[in-house]
C-alpha cells in the first residue's frame, strides 16, 4: 500500500480506537453538565471547552465518534448485504426475476435520497429515547441505501454469469448451484467490498445531515451531526476560534475520516487496476 | 550513397522500467521499406512513438539523436514537431476501428487531417477522394458520410492509411497494421503498402512480430530483442544467412508448408529465447494532450 | 420511429414511479403509529362540528384504497390535500415555494456543472499536475462536508444559499467528468489524432471531449438529483422559503401527506430531467442514422 493510504488507515484506526475506548479516555460523561462552566474555553479540565449546557466537548466528541463510527459502518454492512442479495439474484437468474427486482431498485433510486429518508423518518416517532433513535437511524440508512449498490452488483453478477470461465464450468458439467456458490459469490466479494467502502462515508455524512436537521440521533446522546448544530453560532465561533474550537474540530474530524476512506478506496482501486 | 532519410541512435528508459531501448541504431533510405521485427515487450512501439515524439508522460526523455532530413527531431520545439507529424512523417496504428474517433464522420476526420497542415481548406474533398482511389476504396463520396462503426475492419484500415498519406509524407511508420486483420485482408493491405511505397516514393518503417508478412514487403530487416538491435540487413541475406541466434530461432519458428520438402525446424533453439518473456508492452497512449 | 419508442418508455417509467410512489406513501401514512388519533381531539379551539368533520375525514382516510383514490382524484383537480402542520392547502404552499426552489436549484445545478466540467477539461488538458491535485483536493474536501454544515458556513458568510448548492454539486461532477475525460484521453484515436499533427485544442475538443459527451450529459442529469437533495439542508438552514424548507418543517411536524406529495413531485421532476438527458444522448448524430 502506498504511504498515503497507510497513513489514512492508521489515522482511521486511531480514531476508531479512541472512540471504542471512550469510556476510559473521556475525562467526563457525555451528558454531565457542569453548571459552573457554561460555554467555557479550553482548559486543562475541559480540553475543548464546554457547550452551552456545560457539557465537556471533548468527551462528547469521543462518544459522538463512537455513534458515527459504529452506526455508519453497521448500516453500510446491512445495506451492502441487501444490495448483494437483490443484485446477485437479479444478475444470476435474469429474466422475470431480474426485471422485477430492477424495477423496484429503479423506483427506490428515482426518489431523491434525502427526501426519502426524511419522509420515512417522519413516519416514525420523533421524540424517542436515544438508543431507539440510533436503531431507527441505522435501519433507515440500511433499508434505503442499498439501491445504487444493487445496480453495480447486478452488473457484476451479469458479467460473471456470461463470462468465459462460467461457460467453461458449464461445459465441464458443473451444476448451477455449485456455479452460484463457487464462482459467482467469490467474484462478487470485491464488488461488495468496494460498495461497502463507498457507502460508509456517504452514511457518515448523511447521518451528520440528519443530525443537523434535528432528525438524527436524539439528545443527550452526542453524534457528529448534533454536535455540528453548534455551528449555528458560526459568528461567535469564527470570531474566537480558540475559545470555541468544538464545532470546527467536529468538522475537521468529519472531513478527515471521510477523506481517509476516500483515499483508501482510491488506492484499492489503483491496486486492482 | 546519399544521406539516409532517417538516421536514429536512441536510448529510452521508462521511470519504472529501464532499458526499453538500448543504443538502437537504425537507418532508413529514401523510398526504402524497412521491417522492424520483435515480439511484444521488445520496444518496437516505443521506437515508433519516439520518432513521433509521442511517448507517454512517464517515459524519461529519449537520449540520442533522430536525424530526419538533416534535422534532429529530438531538438525540435513542440510546434515544429507538430508541423512534421502527419505531413513529413505519418503513422498508422494497430487497431483500425479504435484509431478512428467514433463520434465524428469519416469526412470530418479527413477534413481536419487536411486542415492540420494546409491553410486552404477547400481542396480537401478532391484530395481525399483521390487518396481513397490510391488505397483502393472506390466509393469514396459515400464513405465520407459514414461513421467509423459502420465500416468493416478492412475498410477502416484503408481509411487510416488514406489519412496517413493525405499529405504525401516521406516516411510512413506502420505499427503492426495487419495484426487485427484476417489473412486475406492482411495480404491485401500488405500489397497496398508495397504499391504505395513505389508510387509515392515513400519510405516505410513496418513494425511487426510476424516474419512472413515483412519478408514479402520489406527491402531491409532489423531484428529487435529486449531493447537491443541484434541484427539488420537486406531481407534476402537475413533469411539465407542469419548470424544471430535469435534470428535463426525466429526463422526456424516459421511453420513450413506441409507439402514442402521437410527442413529441420530447430524448435529447441527457441526455448532459450521464450523463457521468461511475454512481458506486456509498457507503452500506452499518453494521458494528456 | 425510435424517438417515439424512447419517449414512450420514459413516460411510462415516470408515470409508474408516480403511481407506485404514491401507493408506497399512502401505505406509510396508513401504517404509521398515531394515525388513528386525531390532533383535533387535543385542540380546544375547534367547534364540535369541525371536529366531527375532521374525524370523519380521518376515518375515510383509514381505508387505504379510498384514501388513495381520494388523493388521486384530488390531484387531478389540482387539489393536493391540506397540510395539518402549516394549516394551509398544499397547492398554495407549492405555488409559493416552488419558484424559489427552482431558482436556487437550477442556478446551483448549472454553476456546479460549469465549474465541474470546466475544471475537469482543464485538468485533462493542462500538463501541470499541481492544478489537477489542487482541484482534486478541493473536491475531496467538499465531498466530505455535510450539506448542512456547508449551508451553515454560507449562512455566516452571507453568500446566497444557491452557491452552497453549486458547491455541493460541483465535486461530484468534477470527479466523474475528470475520470470520463481521462479515460477518453487514453484511447487509441487520440494518439492517432496527435500523430496526424492536429493542434492540441482540436484534439482536446473533437477527440477527447466529443466522444465523452453522452456520459457527460448523463452526469448532468444526475446533477439535478444532487441539487434537489442538497436543497433540503440548504434551504432549512439558510431560511430560504422553498420546497426543501417545507419538507423539513413537514418532517418536524410529522405532516405526512405533505411530505408524500412533495417527495413524489420532486421525484417526477428529477426523473424528467434524467429522461431528457437520456433522450439527448439517443439523438446525437450517428445514432439517428442507424436503421
Amino acid at each position: 500500500m502506498k504511504l498515503s493510504s497507510k497513513i489514512a488507515a492508521g489515522a482511521l484506526l486511531l480514531i476508531v480506537f479512541a472512540s471504542v475506548f471512550a469510556n476510559f479516555l473521556a475525562p467526563h460523561g457525555y451528558d454531565e453538565q457542569f453548571r459552573d462552566a457554561i460555554s467555557a474555553g479550553p482548559s486543562h479540565r475541559f480540553p475543548l471547552g464546554t457547550d452551552d449546557l456545560g457539557r465537556d466537548r471533548f468527551s462528547r466528541l469521543l462518544y459522538g465518534s463512537r455513534v458515527s463510527l459504529v452506526l455508519a459502518p453497521a448500516a453500510a454492512l446491512f445495506s451492502t448485504l441487501l444490495a448483494g442479495l437483490v443484485g446477485g439474484l437479479a444478475g444470476m437468474f435474469g429474466g422475470r426475476c431480474e426485471k422485477v427486482l430492477m424495477m423496484g431498485t429503479d423506483l427506490v433510486l428515482s426518489l431523491p435520497w434525502l427526501f426519502l429518508l426524511i419522509a420515512v423518518r417522519a413516519v416514525l416517532p420523533l421524540d424517542c429515547a436515544p438508543p431507539l433513535s440510533v436503531t431507527i437511524t441505522f435501519l433507515l440508512l440500511g433499508c434505503l441505501g442499498w439501491a445504487p449498490a444493487a445496480r453495480v452488483v447486478r452488473a457484476a453478477a451479469r458479467d460473471v454469469r456470461s463470462s468465459a470461465f462460467a461457460l467453461q464450468a458449464r461445459v465441464c458439467g458443473i451444476s448451477e448451484t455449485r456455479l452460484f456458490w463457487r464462482h459467482l459469490l467469490p467474484n462478487l466479494r470485491p464488488v461488495l467490498a468496494a460498495q461497502f467502502l463507498i457507502s460508509v462515508p456517504v452514511f457518515i455524512i448523511t447521518e451528520a445531515n440528519l443530525g443537523l436537521l434535528g432528525l438524527g440521533v436524539a439528545e443527550p446522546l452526542p453524534s457528529w451531526g448534533s454536535m455540528l448544530r453548534e455551528l449555528e453560532n458560526l459568528g461567535t465561533v469564527l470570531q474566537d476560534p480558540i475559545r470555541n474550537p468544538g464545532p470546527l474540530c467536529t468538522v475537521v474530524m468529519l472531513v478527515l475520516v471521510v477523506s481517509c476512506f476516500q483515499l483508501l478506496l482510491r488506492s484499492r482501486a489503483e491496486e486492482l487496476g | 550513397m546519399s544521406a539516409p532519410l532517417l538516421d536514429l541512435r536512441l536510448t529510452v528508459d521508462y521511470t519504472n522500467k529501464p532499458g526499453v531501448l538500448r543504443d538502437v541504431h537504425l537507418e532508413i533510405q529514401r523510398g526504402e521499406v524497412v521491417g522492424l521485427i520483435g515480439e511484444s515487450g521488445s520496444g518496437k512501439s516505443t521506437l515508433a512513438l519516439s520518432i513521433m515524439r509521442l511517448l507517454p508522460g512517464q517515459a524519461a526523455a529519449p537520449r540520442g539523436q533522430i536525424q530526419f532530413d538533416g534535422r534532429d527531431l529530438l531538438r525540435l520545439k513542440g510546434s515544429q514537431m507538430r508541423a512534421i507529424r502527419g505531413r513529413e512523417i505519418a503513422m498508422v496504428l494497430q487497431s483500425p476501428i479504435l484509431a478512428l474517433n467514433p463520434a465524428l464522420r469519416i469526412g470530418t476526420q479527413m477534413a481536419e487531417t487536411w486542415r492540420a497542415h494546409e491553410k486552404d481548406a477547400s481542396r480537401w474533398r478532391e484530395r481525399a477522394l483521390a487518396t481513397f482511389e490510391l488505397v483502393a476504396l472506390p466509393w469514396g463520396a459515400e464513405l465520407l458520410e459514414r461513421f467509423p462503426r459502420q465500416l468493416s475492419v478492412g475498410q477502416a484500415q484503408r481509411v487510416l492509411i488514406a489519412m496517413a498519406i493525405l499529405h504525401r509524407p516521406r516516411l510512413l511508420i506502420a505499427d503492426e497494421p495487419t495484426s487485427a486483420l484476417d489473412a486475406i485482408t492482411s495480404a491485401e493491405v500488405l500489397a497496398l503498402f508495397k504499391t504505395l511505397s513505389r508510387e509515392l516514393n515513400m519510405a516505410m518503417l513496418f513494425i511487426s512480430h510476424d516474419l512472413l508478412s515483412v519478408a514479402a514487403l520489406c527491402d531491409r530487416l532489423a531484428i529487435l530483442r529486449r531493447g537491443e538491435l541484434v541484427e539488420s540487413g537486406p531481407t534476402a541475406e537475413i533469411f539465407q544467412n542469419p548470424t544471430h541466434g535469435y534470428t535463426r530461432a525466429l526463422i526456424s519458428a516459421v511453420p513450413q508448408h506441409p507439402m514442402a520438402a521437410p527442413v529441420s525446424n530447430d524448435l529447441m533453439a527457441l526455448s532459450e529465447f521464450t523463457r521468461g518473456q511475454n512481458e506486456a508492452e509498457p507503452v500506452k497512449a499518453p494521458a494528456h494532450v | 420511429m425510435r424517438w417515439i419508442a424512447i419517449l414512450a418508455k420514459q413516460a411510462r417509467r415516470i408515470v409508474l414511479t408516480a403511481i407506485l410512489g404514491g401507493l408506497l406513501a399512502a401505505t406509510m401514512i396508513r401504517l404509521s403509529p398515531g394515525f388513528g388519533a386525531g390532533e383535533e381531539d387535543l385542540s380546544a379551539d375547534l367547534s364540535d362540528q369541525s371536529r366531527a368533520a375532521l374525524r370523519a375525514q380521518r376515518l375515510r382516510d383509514a381505508n387505504i384504497a379510498r384514501f388513495y383514490t381520494h388523493y388521486l382524484g384530488g390531484i387531478l383537480h389540482g387539489d393536493f390535500g391540506f397540510s395539518q402542520a402549516l394549516n394551509r392547502p398544499v397547492s398554495e404552499l407549492l405555488k409559493e415555494r416552488l419558484p424559489e426552489t427552482l431558482n436556487s436549484v437550477l442556478w446551483g445545478m448549472c454553476t456546479g456543472l460549469v465549474l465541474g466540467f470546466g475544471l475537469a477539461v482543464l485538468s485533462v488538458s493542462l500538463k501541470s499536475r499541481a492544478a489537477d491535485i489542487a482541484a482534486g483536493a478541493g473536491s475531496a474536501v467538499l465531498l466530505s462536508i455535510p450539506a448542512a454544515a456547508l449551508a451553515l458556513i454560507f449562512l455566516w458568510t452571507g453568500f446566497n444559499g444557491k452557491w452552497a448548492i453549486a458547491l455541493l454539486v460541483f465535486p461530484h461532477i468534477y470527479r466523474y467528468g475528470r475520470n470520463v475525460l481521462a479515460e477518453s484521453a487514453a484511447s487509441a484515436h487520440v494518439l492517432a489524432a496527435r500523430a496526424r499533427g492536429l493542434s492540441s485544442s482540436r484534439v482536446l475538443f473533437a477527440h477527447i471531449v466529443a466522444p465523452a459527451v453522452p456520459q457527460l450529459v448523463a452526469a448532468a442529469g444526475i446533477s439535478a438529483t444532487l441539487a434537489f437533495g442538497a436543497s433540503i439542508p440548504v434551504e432549512a438552514i439558510c431560511d430560504i422559503p422553498g420546497i426543501g424548507q417545507l419538507v423539513w418543517k413537514a418532517a418536524l411536524g410529522r405532516d405526512l401527506p405533505l411530505l408524500v406529495t412533495i417527495t413524489v413531485l420532486v421525484a417526477i421532476m428529477t426523473m424528467t430531467v434524467n429522461s431528457a438527458a437520456d433522450l439527448m444522448i439517443a439523438f446525437r448524430p450517428g445514432e439517428a442514422h442507424e436503421a
